[in-house]
């Protein structure tokens, strides 16, 4: 289990948060708020990305709740945040090969993953070459072959086509069966929501737990 | 894939560093050319030659006037002009064999007979009898080593060129494309503002040590193209030259002979220390700025800017403290600037170890600053 305990956000001088507390086990979470809340922020802190200023975040052992150390929580733990970070020299088949070594996958999650995203047409090329789209899939696919038990996502479904949204459901649904853990941040009224099964929502500075997603935020934007 | 291979990936794959080795290949062209326009035109050695015959001609002149002809000072000159004939023939025909060994002869009289000569005292400067001695030497194991014989300063042959161009260019020219380089690999972990690689689960010295050798197998490619494009511009236009081509070493008091090929291993030695100090100063400008250009920029500015204000025949004993010194190697290991500060500190172990502790203090301080990360 992930665990954020009384954690302050800021950027530069805005406040972004209070004292604010999560848990991440085994269930798909929503993070729903406001443009320029602290989103990204909180998942760049939850990822070590960003220092901690105040609270804690860490990793607990299933059986016993010990606490794990940092480097166990990065290797159980992927975080890509968008298309952007990828280096437009490389191809996704570097980048998948990369992150399947470095974290807990392997060649069979590999080809999996390319099968399941339609990849191979464009598997090799540089991704300078990507559309949104593709890049945005390579970023699943590389979740995916990551293998860790807790992923965190910034607006996963960005620059998908329909086809790509629907498949996107599936791939969570079939992830949170295997057991893994999610937080994802995804739009106010976006239908993909529906595949949470908590939502967090930031406010006011504030991270409120709730099993439903609340009407007016439902409605927002 | 490993961290390794992604980082070199990320260094060879970039499209912009094949442009800067073409451009480098071409500058290297441009250089072998004019060196050659130096050695066959006014400087060159024939041309010298016939200068000296034409002046040789105006002494003996001079001295009939005074004296008879079967005088000794006159049958000195006249000898000596025969030997000079005689390099200039051989010259012209391509027979540098025949030059040496005519030069050779001409330095042996006049060493012989600058202390004997009292003409020849008189009109001595200090330390010409050591610079008879010294191109004697210098002409005897050319003649030796049958390595053939170039201008000095002005080499085109692939072995001398590439020790000439190492020597005049290499601090500037070869650091810089080291710089360009080595950027992408070093900003690598930071997107914007954001280190991005702190989620990769790795310690962070493990991360700054990987980062640093890659930089090295990079920097050291570099080298190596460097190298070798020196070495084929000067070959396949004029020929490869011999690596037993006798270079001048100097302790404090002294002088020798080594072959080309065992000042340019010092210098391979030196130059790998150098990439170390250079990867690691880059890591530092990297992780306090977060942007490539600014990495690029900073680390050009400082790395060069700091050598190029270097007096490196200063006298002070902070100056060899200073890593960037050491970005002129052939100085350093042929003793030149050894001999010329009368420090004995500066040497290759001296570099070596001047930049092996730079290193590790600055990658130190990249660990530390790495190292934050971990924590959260």
């Amino acid at each position: 289990m992930i665990i954020i305990k009384d954690v302050d956000l800021a950027f530069g001088n805005d406040v972004l948060l209070r004292s604010g507390q999560m848990r991440i086990d085994q269930q798909i979470y929503g993070l729903v708020a406001t443009n320029g809340s602290g989103k990204t922020t909180l998942l760049r802190t939850i990822a070590g990305l960003l220092p901690l200023k105040s609270g804690e975040i860490y990793l607990t052992a299933d059986q016993t709740n010990e606490r794990l150390p940092t480097l166990v929580k990065k290797k159980n733990l992927f975080y890509f945040e968008t298309g952007e970070w990828f280096d437009g020299n490389l191809t996704a088949a570097d980048y998948l090969k990369f992150v399947a070594k470095q974290w807990q996958g392997n060649s069979q999650l590999i080809d999996e993953a390319v099968d399941f995203w339609e990849m191979r047409p464009f598997l090799s090329r540089p991704i300078r070459k990507y559309s949104l789209g593709m890049k945005q899939k390579t970023v699943l696919a590389l979740y995916y072959v990551a293998n860790t038990p807790y992923w965190l996502m910034d607006e996963p479904t960005l620059g998908l086509d329909l086809d790509s949204q629907a498949r996107f459901i599936s791939f969570m649904k079939a992830a949170k069966q295997r057991g893994t853990s999610i937080l994802f941040s995804s739009h106010q009224n976006d239908s993909l929501l529906s595949v949470a099964d908590t939502f967090y929502i930031l406010d006011k500075q504030q991270l409120v737990a709730s099993a439903e997603l609340p009407r007016e935020w439902g409605e927002r934007g | 894939m490993s961290y390794v291979k992604i980082l070199l990936k990320k260094g060879y794959r970039r499209r912009s560093l094949y442009l800067v080795l073409i451009l480098l290949v071409g500058l290297i062209t441009l250089l072998n050319w004019n060196n050659e326009r130096n050695a066959t035109g006014a400087n060159s050695l024939l041309n010298q030659t016939e200068l000296r015959i034409k002046d040789y001609n105006g002494y003996i002149k001079q001295n009939k006037q005074i004296a008879s002809a079967d005088s000794p000072a006159v049958t000195n000159l006249v000898r000596q002009r025969q030997y000079l004939q005689a390099m200039v023939k051989a010259l012209k025909k391509g027979d540098e064999q025949t030059y040496l060994t005519n030069q050779i002869a001409l330095l042996t009289w006049q060493k012989k007979h600058t202390l004997a000569d009292q003409l020849a005292k008189i009109v001595s400067i200090p330390g010409m009898t050591n610079t008879i001695a010294k191109m004697l030497l210098l002409a005897q194991k050319q003649a030796q080593g049958q390595t053939g014989v170039e201008l000095e300063g002005y080499e085109v042959r692939g072995s001398t060129f590439l020790y000439r161009t190492i020597q005049l260019y290499s601090p500037v020219i070869l650091t810089a494309v080291i710089i360009f380089v080595l950027t992408p690999l070093v900003i690598s972990p930071y997107f914007k503002r954001l280190d991005i690689e702190r989620g990769l689960p790795r310690p962070a010295a493990q991360k700054v040590l990987l980062r640093t050798g890659v930089s090295v197998i990079m920097g050291v490619a570099c080298l190596l193209i460097f190298y070798l494009a020196c070495f084929l511009v000067g070959t396949i236009r004029h020929g490869a030259g011999s690596f037993a081509y006798p270079i001048f070493v100097y302790s404090r008091d002294r002088y020798w002979l080594e072959p080309l090929w065992q000042v340019l291993a010092k210098i391979l030695v030196l130059q790998i220390a150098l990439i170390v100090a250079i990867s690691a100063s880059m890591q530092l400008i990297a992780q306090l700025t977060r942007n490539g250009f600014a990495t690029l920029f900073l680390s050009l500015i400082l790395i060069i800017g700091s050598y190029l204000l270097i007096d490196q025949t200063s006298t002070s004993a902070l100056t060899p403290l200073v890593p960037t010194y050491y970005l002129g190697p052939t100085g350093v290991v042929t003793g030149t600037f050894r001999a010329l500060t009368k420090n004995a500190q500066i040497s290759l172990p001296g570099g070596i170890l001047v930049n092996a502790g730079y290193s590790c203090l600055v990658l130190t301080a990249v660990w530390y600053g790495e190292r934050r990360g971990e924590r959260a």
